[in-house]
């Protein structure tokens, strides 16, 4: 992410419409997460990718994997803006492309998202790369959110994850 | 996993500091002052978490504006002595040159060092035409060493988005410093 994205996300988190990530929320706020985000990937050699569009370069979002300290376990996570809605399928393309990267370049997963009960959006497009519903948890800052679990790249998700004990081998 | 270093930022040195770039290493120390009362004039006491944000945003600030924070290292000692920094987020007055040291390391003119080196840097390479310093006007050391660098309180300013308010410092522009080294 650069500056450039930065613009981006403080244009769409002034609309109505980015109601649907937890907006509007004003520039300063913006500014200092996109700032923490890049500086997420000094300190934890992972990070949020800007997701632009293949046919106009438009910044659509971002995806990538949330680790900051005191999170409960490496997350794939993504906000898209509404840059990408007519183009079915995309931002589950770009979810398993960071979910893939991370397997292969940090042999991190299979990983989690944490989802709020309420955003049915995540909850969709969870769904639709192939994550299942985990368990729920109570975090200190963001309150009850469920944790979903994502396959494997190349692979559904093993029925044996499913009778893992919550809490059970996951850091 | 070994996080990669952070890239582009110009390492300078003082006569007894190092201005490094920051990093991982630095988070540990981070916390344990925010944990501190010591940080009640720069935003703390602040939980681990928000400790780790702040210092992630502003490792990203070196992206987003080409300057940012150095962590500070004693040259002898190689041991983390604070940080200082050229600050300019989203919603601040101007860019602003900051500095704060951590317990044990006061009382040795350090932040004046690092803060002249810090100047010199967005005076000769950014090209910086004046510089001002926010601070809590409680923070009489903090003061102290803003009149050693010959800045002079200007005006109080309020965060529009936080809410708390500081006196913002001015310092002497480029023209007035002319001669004077880093150190």
């Amino acid at each position: 992410m650069t500056r450039r994205d930065f613009e981006a996300e403080a244009a769409w988190f002034a609309r109505p419409g980015s109601a649907r990530n937890g907006g509007p929320k004003p520039r300063e706020a913006v500014w200092r997460v996109v700032a923490a985000m890049i500086g997420h990937w000094t300190l934890e050699g992972v990070g949020f990718w800007a997701v632009e569009r293949s046919d106009t370069r438009a910044y659509c979002g971002r995806v990538g994997v949330w680790s900051p300290e005191g999170w409960p376990e490496p997350e794939l996570g993504w906000t898209f803006t509404d840059g990408a809605d007519d183009l079915a399928g995309a931002e589950a393309e770009a979810i398993l492309a960071a979910r893939d990267w991370a397997w292969r370049e940090r042999a991190l997963g299979p990983l989690a998202s944490l989802i709020r009960p309420s955003d049915g959006r995540a909850r969709r497009l969870a769904a639709a790369v192939g994550a299942r519903m985990e368990r729920s948890v109570k975090l200190p800052e963001a309150g009850l959110v469920e944790i979903d679990r994502h396959a494997l790249p190349g692979e559904a998700l093993r029925p044996s994850l499913h009778a893992t004990h919550p809490g059970e081998g996951r850091a | 996993m070994t996080a990669p270093a952070l890239v582009g930022v110009p390492e300078l040195e003082t006569e007894r500091l190092r201005l490094r770039a920051p990093g991982d290493a630095d988070f540990e120390p981070l916390a344990a002052f925010y944990a501190s009362e010591r940080s009640r004039f720069v935003g703390g006491p602040l939980l681990r978490g928000k400790v780790w944000r702040s210092h992630a945003a502003l490792v990203g600030h070196w992206a987003l504006r080409g300057y940012g924070w150095w962590s500070l290292e004693e040259r002898t000692t190689g041991a983390l002595a604070g940080r200082v920094g050229l600050f300019y987020p989203e919603g601040w007055p101007e860019p602003e040159i900051g500095w704060t040291l951590f317990e044990g390391f006061e009382g040795r003119g350090y932040a004046t060092e690092a803060a002249r080196a810090a100047r010199a840097h967005a005076y000769g390479v950014l090209g910086w035409t004046t510089a001002i310093s926010v601070i809590d006007p409680a923070n009489t050391a903090s003061e102290a060493v803003a009149r050693r660098l010959g800045a002079a309180p200007e005006a109080d300013w309020t965060h529009p988005e936080d809410g708390w308010s500081a006196r913002l410092w001015r310092h002497p522009p480029p023209h007035v410093l002319a001669g004077e080294t880093a150190a």
